[in-house]
């Protein structure tokens, strides 16, 4: 076996030209399989943590059961329309259930105007999501102050007309100019600014703002106090529930434990709670996903067995003009199966380092990718054991035609070959 | 007895017609004999050559090799008795190009299943007798022709063999290196190996004790192939 492994390695070496190009089909498709699971895990992982990030903030949003729900017209949520008929305020006590589900690590009552809400500065406008929220929300919802400084406690008292922006939209209204203490309109009534917020951005998991407002439902919005929204909008029923998560595991169920909770209070076959519908989505992105992987990885196949047949013939071709050593080695009492295994590790050598080769060079480029367009390209050790067995089980496969040719060559024709 | 070969016949298939190669060859060497078979090219000395070293089987007749019927054996079987009885000498040495000479010694031993010191020790050992000890770790490039076939003798009796099996082991040779052989191969047989040589040079043929001529297929004595020939052509076999 040593013996064996010798051989090949010395008879790889000594054709390094056309080792390396029949090792070629080979390395390329387990490259290809290897850039294609790490990409493929990491995009995938993205999704998970930037869906279902340890900082997710879900709303809960009570929406017309009946209505034939669609997440891009989403006209019968009381987010968008205003309070539902049949839904009261959330009650403390549900609240406080809510807050100790598993997997929540706060929640807080808010109200929410989705994307509809309009602000308007100096004669511009531009659509948005408007909060009206307490002192506590920006806390949970990991809000941090760039400048001025948040709603307090004295405009929740005064119905004050101040609000805070979110960083980004800020940038789209102002410019350059420096917004604390302009006078926007919202809706009917004039607010005054006084304070810019952001979210901390994980830059590792997110490409641009784009993809972020998207996965996040995150909108860079506008916040007013709670009190003042009262004014704006004439209503006073608190009915949506902003849940912070934090175990990602956790949030499907958490989530829905949320929904029953507030379900049980209003007559659920008119009106259920359901939240911004991040899973479905999360979800059919990674089916789209699989289907991707899978299909990549049929067409890295093919180039597999390309690779395969490559070291077939290489290995026949090895068989012709090593003919005259197989007689010798037979006429000096070589059994046939020594002439088999010779060939036959030598087919496995040459895949089994074309796998590894591969391997490395797809870790490399995995990594260069992963790096260029800021996303994580975990590699797991079952991919490298898996492609760097199969390979090899190519290498058997494809070898046993050349080796079986070998080991049943005659010796005498084998040592009269010129 | 160490070979008894007797009423060989071996035909070779041209398309429908069988062509006779051997025709009824009849042999036996005794242990320690040294024999030289000699034969014009075409004579059929080649085949009876393979059908001697177990790489080619007889279309007919009974082949006792050390006393073992060998027609009835399978494939691997004859490699063993190959690996263990006979040591071949070729004429153009096929030595393996990219092994030492230490290496290529050690091949016999190897498919014997010689654990590896005692290879590298049976093998130094076959390299000194025949006077390469200071070039056992030179490759077969770095050998003049004289060594390369040195070091094929040394394999061809590091196993100990029944026999040892030479095919015009001078063919490829300058006739120093020849003769040197040739010595080699007296004092071989002093020490007791079996030799069986086949050659068409008669001077090479003489260093044996005894001389047998394969002519047509037919096996004869020295005297017989005068006779026959002197009948015929009248030629000479070396010039064959």
């Amino acid at each position: 076996m040593i013996e064996n492994l010798r051989l090949s390695f010395r008879g790889i070496l000594s054709h390094k030209m056309r080792s390396a190009l029949t090792m070629l089909g080979i390395i390329i498709g387990i490259m290809a399989i290897i850039i294609i699971v790490s990409l493929i895990n990491g995009a995938s992982e993205q999704l998970k943590s930037s869906f279902i990030g340890s900082s997710t903030t879900i709303e809960l949003t009570p929406y017309a059961a009946q209505s034939n729900y669609d997440f891009f017209s989403p006209e019968y949520s009381a987010a968008e329309s205003g309070p539902l008929e049949g839904v009261g305020e959330i009650p403390d006590e549900a609240l406080k259930m809510v807050k100790d589900i598993p997997g929540v690590s706060d929640a807080a009552k808010a109200y929410m105007m989705n994307y509809s809400a309009q602000v308007s500065y100096l004669g511009q406008s531009s659509s948005t999501t408007a909060y009206g929220v307490d002192t506590e929300y920006f806390k949970m919802a990991d809000y941090r102050v760039i400048s001025g400084r948040l709603i307090n406690e004295n405009d929740l008292k005064q119905h004050n007309n101040v609000i805070v922006f979110d960083n980004q939209f800020s940038n789209i209204i102002f410019r350059n100019t420096d917004p604390l203490g302009k006078t926007v309109q919202l809706g009917s009534e004039l607010f005054t600014v006084v304070g810019i917020v952001a979210k901390p951005l994980d830059e590792s998991k997110i490409n641009n703002m784009e993809d972020y407002e998207m996965q996040m439902g995150y909108t860079s919005p506008v916040f007013v106090p709670m009190t003042s929204w009262n004014d704006l909008q004439g209503y006073d029923d608190i009915q949506i529930l902003t849940l912070k998560i934090s175990d990602p595991d956790l949030m499907i169920a958490a989530t829905n434990e949320a929904a029953d909770i507030l379900d049980s209070l209003i007559d659920s076959s008119v009106i259920t709670y359901k939240s911004s519908m991040l899973q479905d989505m999360a979800d059919s992105l990674q089916e789209t996903v699989q289907m991707t992987s899978l299909l990549l990885g049929g067409i890295a196949s093919i180039s597999l067995l390309v690779g395969g047949i490559g070291i077939m013939n290489i290995m026949l071709v090895s068989v012709t003009e090593r003919t005259r050593e197989i007689g010798l080695k037979k006429a000096l009492g070589a059994r046939r199966r020594v002439i088999l295994g010779q060939f036959l590790t030598e087919s496995v050598v040459l895949s089994g380092l074309g796998g590894i080769i591969g391997v490395l060079l797809g870790i490399g480029i995995a990594k260069l990718i992963a790096a260029f367009v800021m996303m994580p390209a975990p590699i797991s050790v079952s991919s490298i054991v898996v492609s760097v067995s199969f390979s090899m089980g190519i290498g058997i496969i494809f070898g046993i035609v050349p080796s079986v040719k070998a080991a049943k060559l005659d010796p005498i024709d084998a040592l009269r070959y010129e | 007895m160490i070979l008894e070969l007797s009423n060989i016949y071996k035909d070779y298939s041209a398309g429908d017609v069988d062509v006779p190669v051997l025709k009824d060859v009849s042999l036996s060497v005794k242990e320690g004999e040294y024999l030289s078979i000699m034969g014009p090219s075409g004579s059929g000395k080649s085949t009876l050559m393979n059908i001697i070293g177990l790489l080619d089987r007889p279309t007919s007749g009974t082949y006792l090799f050390d006393g073992i019927d060998v027609s009835s054996q399978n494939d691997n079987k004859l490699s063993l008795i190959r690996n263990k009885g006979i040591g071949f000498v070729f004429q153009n040495f096929n030595l393996m190009p990219r092994e030492t000479a230490l290496a290529n010694v050690e091949l016999p031993l190897l498919y014997a299943g010689v654990k590896r010191r005692a290879r590298r020790e049976l093998a130094a050992a076959a390299l000194e007798r025949v006077g390469l000890s200071e070039r056992m770790t030179f490759f077969p490039t770095q050998l003049s022709g004289g060594q390369k076939q040195r070091v094929a003798i040394a394999r061809a009796i590091v196993n100990s063999p029944k026999i040892l099996l030479a095919d015009e082991p001078t063919g490829a040779l300058d006739s120093r290196s020849g003769d040197q052989v040739m010595d080699l191969f007296k004092s071989l047989n002093k020490e007791g190996v079996t030799i069986v040589m086949i050659t068409h040079e008669r001077a090479v043929a003489e260093c044996a004790d005894k001389i047998v001529v394969i002519y047509d297929g037919e096996l004869m004595s020295q005297e017989e192939f005068s006779r026959k020939t002197s009948q015929r052509h009248g030629g000479d076999i070396s010039e064959g």
